[in-house]
């Protein structure tokens, strides 16, 4: 039995979508609205809202397709889609990975020219994605550093590599 | 500084070496006292890898991941994995209650503006009309008696007019027959008169009726017409119909929801 005003169903636009994606709550101050994204096979995206309220860790942006979407997509599929936050720029980077976990990276173990010891040195990270993080001060080119995870050794200033 | 320390005591070993005849004890002494020597150097090294300075730890070579620093661009970016849903989606909502009486659209059919998507069945609301019907008969069944009164009262009309005309050509026959006489000489100016205001009186009687008649028609005639419209909007709306909401107009895919 339907009651006045109950919701009887509804009617999705067929042909005109958006992209719906959950982002951690880390890029929460990064991510704005007109951002340009980029899909598999050269799919061009913007980003057309950012809604802030923040559950489990994560809040929703919402994209838009530039153009006609790609034929084909059913409502629920998931496509995989890199949100350009800023300029890509030359800078010193160094492999993600469990270091950045253990203090925050604040430091990072340096390995000596042997590979026979590691000493801590305190570290600036910058920026980051998935893949690498910006070293804003503490590293030169060529420093090859312990990149797993490193709160087994949180007291430990020097490890000894056997 | 602890290094030294193992070459005088073998030195020493080689000292008492020669003042012990027996060779084989003297050998046996000898490489007891290397493989002493050799043990110290073994533990001292161990030491010395063991304990280079305070604060630091061991750790297996497998155990850890290594990679380099490098001057390289930075991409900043963010991938998230994005879902896919509909860009504007529509409810459609009840106006008026029912049970489903029959579903015309299936889930996931294109639908279009307008079109009917299901068919809702209220027996409160049928009984509702049906009572509201039998109303409006009865009001009908009023002014029906209201005509009747109506064309009555005009019937009433038409016979005053027509008394009103014969008396008003009575009135002037008289009156011309005063006239005459009056100008003959027979009859005085007052005798006259009253024949003259009985005339003018007559025709001020038929003007009234006629002038009443002609509004009395535009009131029944204004009545007629809104009777007429009243009839044709017979209500035959018990069985309402879910509907494509008019905004669409793009093609759109119906969903039914949880029912």
């Amino acid at each position: 039995m339907l009651k006045a005003g109950d919701s009887a169903g509804q009617v999705d636009s067929e042909g005109r979508w958006k992209l719906v994606a959950d982002v951690d709550e880390y890029y929460l101050g990064r991510v704005a609205v007109g951002q340009q994204a980029g899909g598999d096979g050269d799919v061009r995206l913007v980003v057309t809202k950012v809604l802030p309220a923040v559950a489990d860790g994560r809040f929703r942006i919402e994209l838009g397709f530039v153009g006609a979407p790609p034929i084909g997509l059913n409502r629920g599929q998931t496509i995989d889609v890199r949100v350009t936050l800023g300029n890509t720029r030359a800078a010193l980077i160094a492999p993600v990975g469990g270091w950045l976990d253990s203090g925050g990276g604040s430091s990072a173990f340096v390995l000596d020219a042997d590979g026979r010891h590691a000493h801590r040195r305190p570290i600036k990270v910058g920026r980051r994605n998935p893949e690498e993080a910006e070293i804003l001060s503490g590293l030169s080119a060529g420093d090859r550093i312990v990149t797993s995870n490193t709160a087994a050794y949180d007291k430990a200033g020097i490890l000894n590599i056997r | 500084m602890t290094t030294p320390d193992p070459i005088p005591s073998t030195q020493t070993g080689a000292a008492m070496d020669r003042k012990i005849v027996s060779p084989r004890t003297a050998n046996r002494k000898r490489l007891r006292l290397i493989l002493a020597g050799v043990a110290v150097l073994v533990v001292l090294l161990l030491a010395w890898r063991l304990i280079p300075s305070s604060g630091s730890t061991d750790v297996a070579s497998a155990d850890i991941e290594t990679g380099s620093v490098t001057n390289a661009p930075f991409h900043d970016y963010l991938p998230v994995r994005a879902t896919v849903a509909p860009a504007v989606t529509t409810f459609v909502g009840v106006v008026s209650g029912g049970q489903i009486d029959k579903l015309l659209v299936q889930d996931g059919t294109m639908v279009t503006a307008n079109q009917p998507l299901a068919t809702l069945d209220n027996p409160t609301l049928k009984l509702d009309i049906l009572t509201r019907e039998s109303a409006i008969a009865s009001q009908l069944g009023t002014v029906s008696g209201d005509d009747l009164a109506l064309e009555r009262s005009k019937l009433d009309r038409a016979t005053q007019t027509a008394s009103a005309s014969y008396d008003l050509i009575k009135a002037r026959r008289d009156l011309s027959i005063r006239q005459q006489l009056h100008d003959q000489g027979f009859v005085s100016d007052a005798g006259v008169a009253s024949y003259q205001e009985e005339n003018e009186y007559q025709q001020k009687r038929l003007a009234q009726l006629q002038t009443g008649e002609k509004k009395e028609d535009g009131i029944a005639s204004v009545q007629a017409s809104r009777r007429g419209r009243g009839q044709s909007r017979r209500a035959d709306r018990a069985r309402t119909r879910c509907r494509a909401p008019d905004q669409l107009r793009h093609p759109a895919r119906a969903n039914a929801q949880g029912r």
